[in-house]
């Protein structure tokens, strides 16, 4: 405890405050470009920070960029539907749809305070259960993985839409665009059609800037000069605490809790990462809504917002928690900002805070400072944000293709990319125009690799046998968890129709009834 | 035939092509690709049958040719990013989206067209050192 | 309106860090004047995305060049990510030809990535300036593992090639290399060996500490916290000479008996065609960062092991190790 303190008096000075206001807002600013994450705001960065004399300023500037990027994502997925990574897709959904009805004060707004919220629970988690929490999470193995992984597919019937069976193409086509590249087991070219440009994949990142940016823009532009474009105007603000009415506030705090109690933990996992959550937590708040008579999901819930932008920012200290304590990067910003720390001569590990102890603290106080900056930045500026709306559609819609353009050449310069981007925008134009929900494609890319790779690693470490695979305790209890949540939605359904008369299953897969 | 069956169809073709494909990888990288493809044959297969079920019962409505128009820009914006130059491509590429999309402010679109080119530039350029196309323009 | 805020902070944010650079960077002054080679500026491409080890030698290159006034032109780094760095190569070799001032940074993992990715270009095509860098490997097992020496690791591998699960980095790349040559040295067909390849240091680690394999290969520097805190034990490095990690003596794999030499180098390159005068003008400036004091921080801060051979030893240690790993990739099973 005096440790900490110790560490707020470091990075209270005059000179680190100021580093921390200087990363959260260029985290915030990053985080609303489309495509320009953390990770390589920090690499292009570190060069800059070798003239710092004292390492302390460099990472409290490095937490500040990684927590403004993290919220920054939710601003342009909530006003304009195009999530620039793939942890902001699930906040989009409902988010955008508030902002349509007028709500986008609101739906930012809970954004923000839920990622305080989120952010501060989890960093005091990552002050006191840092070491506990890491041991155990470095016990889990690649079947753990596949069956975490499976669970989190679980979400794919949260976000189907009316249609099933094109809710599962949407997901079959994102699992596809997974696939192409070298395969990570044995360096095989799968679907690249000889490109070598395609040998490392599609970046999950160009197919999000592509379905969503640039899909959106194609499809709105087919509707513009019909004025189908309905955008309400902003709602009225009423009595309001932080842009919230009292009825929001009420529907809020529980998504925030229940989101970060999914992101830290997966957020510790050393193969967990920020999306499996966000999507796990709109998952829960759709059904709880639903449970609980209708909900708004489907017209812009504010649960929908409030869960995932929760789960989100409570991964980031998750992931700080393998990071400090093994030395483990989890994610791309954890991996530059551990070559961070070894450039400043700082090796995270077990004896991190014994050799380093006075810089960790430092740190983890910068966390708690960041997310009070991050609040104290970001709700004023909602005020400005939601002025994006007023600018006229034509120019809007030609600004985000700019930025999504500049967004996917500045990943790796390449051209060919770029074009990739737009061909994957038509795709995400059709979806849209016939009916076909996006979010599952994203899914389908972020975890179908994922699970793959994972279900051949434990092949390999169980000699070829699936069965020793799955019936390890923890997979085993994992795996019937998904099955559960899989199930359960849909046992009412099944049971009053197997009361009334013996239905084919596929009848019900293929339905069109949700 | 409607533009929602040829959806269909295509997505169909697709799935057999793509699952041809996926039968020609060898070894241990195959069997998840011949899933995946199957999976999308059977759905797309599903979908067709949908389709052609509820022929004509939901209406269809047409879509103008603003979309088509805007690829084209985009296409040739890609192309000529490179020889031309990050500068002058994007502000013309902006100029051309806005217009197709309806504004007819031209003095306005090229104004906000340069300072957002130049905005870009000068951040990704010099705050963030990502290198983008000089093209043309001596800088 | 969102443009104007954006532009209004990024120009704040600019200003700010401007500043603190400007003041921290103006205790440094010039010595050496440039040569006479650069016409216009000169261009280091990254073969790989921002971050990683190509890029920070770049970068750290660009700083040292700038700061010792070496080059009289501005030094410009830019990022070609893909295929291992083949992608970058072959734009090198394509556009590249005959211009001096377009360099490339390239290392041991581009060799391998040639052969798996079936590359057109290759390295030998490209004009070699000079390496600069080098990391040993080292070989791993959990603290709680039942192996202490490589011997004994390595004779159960001969034993029953199937039963020992190693992890390390992709497929294709140095880790993977060194298993295979690992084996090799025992007698084992490299075709044989269950490798698990992770993306990223982080994951391998992850790997090793939950028991899913039970040896790593990875550099030095990835491993060294967790084979302090005794959570790993390294059996023997890929060096030349045994080295201490970590407080703990470890041999190099030769010491342990096994005929395995494999550095994770780093090197410098130019484009193909440039004239004699050209390539000894940029090797001439390259020698002057190498011996500067600048350079030498930076190799010492990084944890870098200088690894300097510039003009035709280059060239022969690029061939030399283009044609061992090129054999290496086949036999195991990767081209």
């Amino acid at each position: 405890m005096n440790d900490l303190v110790a560490g707020f008096g470091t990075v209270l000075q005059p000179m680190n405050l100021l580093f921390a206001a200087i990363g959260v807002t260029l985290g915030t600013l990053v985080g609303v470009l489309p495509g320009i994450g953390p990770a390589l705001t920090i690499a292009l960065l570190l060069p800059v920070t070798f003239t710092f004399s004292d390492p302390v300023g460099a990472f409290i500037m490095f937490a500040g960029i990684y927590y403004g990027a993290m919220y920054g994502g939710s601003t342009t997925s909530i006003l304009l539907n195009t999530p620039g990574e793939s942890a902001s897709v699930a906040t989009a959904m409902e988010g955008h749809l508030m902002a349509r009805r007028g709500r986008a004060r609101a739906a930012l707004a809970t954004a923000a305070i839920g990622s305080f919220v989120a952010g501060t629970i989890s960093t005091v988690l990552l002050t006191f259960v840092a070491e506990p929490v890491g041991r155990l999470a470095a016990t889990f193995q690649a079947g753990d993985y596949f069956a975490l992984t499976a669970l989190a597919m679980v979400s794919v019937t949260a976000l189907v839409g009316r249609s099933t069976v094109r809710g599962l193409l949407s997901l079959s086509l994102g699992l596809f665009v997974g696939l192409i590249g070298l395969d990570a087991m044995t360096g095989q070219p799968r679907f690249t059609f000889g490109v070598p440009l395609l040998s490392d994949g599609v970046d999950v990142t160009i197919v999000i800037v592509g379905l969503f940016a640039i899909g959106e823009v194609l499809f709105c532009a087919a509707n513009v000069r019909r004025g189908d474009d309905t955008m309400q105007p902003l709602e009225r603000s009423g009595f309001r605490t932080g842009w919230l009415s009292a009825g929001d506030w009420r529907r809020s705090w529980r998504p925030w809790l229940r989101g970060t109690a999914l992101g830290f933990p997966f957020g510790a996992l050393p193969a967990g990462g920020a999306e499996a959550p966000t999507f796990l937590s709109y998952t829960i708040e759709k059904r709880l809504a639903e449970r609980s008579g209708g909900g708004e999901f489907g017209r812009g819930a504010i649960e929908g917002v409030a869960g995932p932008e929760a789960a989100n920012n409570a991964s980031f200290s998750g992931v700080l928690v393998p990071l400090l304590t093994l030395g483990l990067p989890t994610s791309a910003t954890a991996a530059v900002m551990l070559a961070a720390f070894q450039i400043f001569n700082v090796q995270p590990g077990p004896q991190l805070f014994q050799t380093s102890g006075p810089l960790v603290w430092a740190l983890i106080a910068s966390l708690y400072l960041g997310n009070v900056l991050l609040l104290v930045l970001n709700l004023p500026l909602i005020q400005l944000w939601v002025k994006v709306l007023l600018v006229p559609r034509p120019l809007l819609y030609a600004g985000i293709l700019v930025f999504a353009t500049v967004a996917v050449y500045a990943l790796n310069g390449s051209l060919f990319e770029v074009l990739v981007a737009y061909a994957i925008g038509v795709a995400g134009y059709f979806m849209r125009r016939h009916d076909f929900p996006v979010a599952p494609a994203v899914l389908g890319v972020i975890l179908g690799p994922m699970m793959e790779t994972q279900l051949r690693r434990a092949l390999v470490v169980a000699d070829g046998d699936f069965l020793t695979v799955v019936s390890k305790p923890s997979t085993a209890a994992i795996l019937i968890v998904a099955g559960a949540s899989l199930a359960v939605p849909y046992l009412p359904k099944i049971v009053a129709r197997l009361r009334r008369r013996p239905v084919p299953a596929g009848r019900l897969a293929f339905g069109d009834e949700d | 035939m409607t533009a929602r069956l040829a959806v269909a169809v295509a997505l169909v073709a697709g799935g057999v092509f793509l699952l041809v494909q996926a039968w020609g990888i060898p070894g241990g990288s195959r069997p998840v690709p011949l899933v995946i493809c199957g999976a999308w044959v059977l759905l797309a297969a599903a979908h067709l049958a949908q389709t052609v079920r509820e022929h004509g019962a939901r209406p269809e409505s047409g879509a103008g040719r603003e979309p088509l128009l805007i690829v084209a820009v985009l296409v040739g914006y890609a192309i000529l990013l490179d020889p031309v130059g990050y500068l002058v491509s994007t502000a013309v590429a902006f100029l051309l989206v806005a217009r197709i999309l309806g504004s007819r402010s031209l003095p306005r679109d090229a104004v906000v067209a340069v300072l957002l080119s130049a905005g870009v530039y000068l951040a990704f350029t010099q705050l963030l050192s990502i290198r983008l196309p000089q093209g043309v323009l001596p800088l | 309106m969102k443009r104007r805020v954006i532009v209004a902070a990024v120009a704040a944010v600019v200003a700010t860090v401007v500043t603190t650079v400007a003041a921290a960077g103006c205790g440094q002054q010039s010595q050496a004047g440039g040569g006479s080679f650069p016409s216009r500026n000169v261009e280091i491409m990254v073969p790989a995305a921002a971050g990683g080890g190509w890029d920070l030698t770049a970068r750290s290159m660009q700083q040292v060049l700038k700061a010792g006034k070496l080059v009289d032109r501005p030094v410009e780094v830019y990022n070609v990510a893909g295929a291992g760095g083949t992608v970058g190569l072959s734009q090198l070799v394509n556009k590249g030809k005959g211009d001096s001032h377009q360099w490339m940074m390239t290392g041991l993992v581009m060799v391998g990535a040639i052969e798996q990715n079936k590359s057109a270009a290759d390295l030998t095509e490209v004009t070699p300036i000079a390496t600069l860098t080098a990391e040993p490997e080292v070989v791993v097992v959990p603290g709680k593992s039942r192996y202490r020496d490589l011997k004994t690791l390595l004779d159960d591998l001969a034993a029953n090639p199937a039963a020992i699960k190693w992890g390390g980095g992709s497929v294709g790349g140095t880790d993977h290399l060194v298993v295979g040559l690992l084996a090799k040295a025992a007698g084992v067909q490299p075709r044989q060996i269950q490798y698990v390849g992770y993306s990223g240091g982080g994951e391998a680690k992850a790997g090793l500490l939950s028991g899913d394999v039970m040896a790593g290969v990875s550099g030095v520097s990835e491993f060294q916290p967790l084979i302090a805190s005794g959570e790993l034990r390294a059996l023997a490095v890929t060096g030349p000479k045994g080295v201490t990690v970590a407080g703990k003596q470890v041999p190099s794999v030769k010491e342990a008996g096994f005929d395995v030499e494999l550095m994770n180098w780093r090197a410098l390159v130019a484009a193909p065609g440039i004239s004699d005068a050209d390539t000894q003008a940029v090797a001439r400036i390259i020698d002057r960062m190498h011996a500067s004091p600048e350079w030498q921080e930076t190799l010492k801060r990084q944890g870098w092991e200088d690894f300097y051979r510039s003009g035709p030893q280059a060239r022969e240690f690029i061939a030399a190790e283009t044609t061992r790993i090129k054999a290496l990739i086949g036999e195991l099973g990767l081209a």
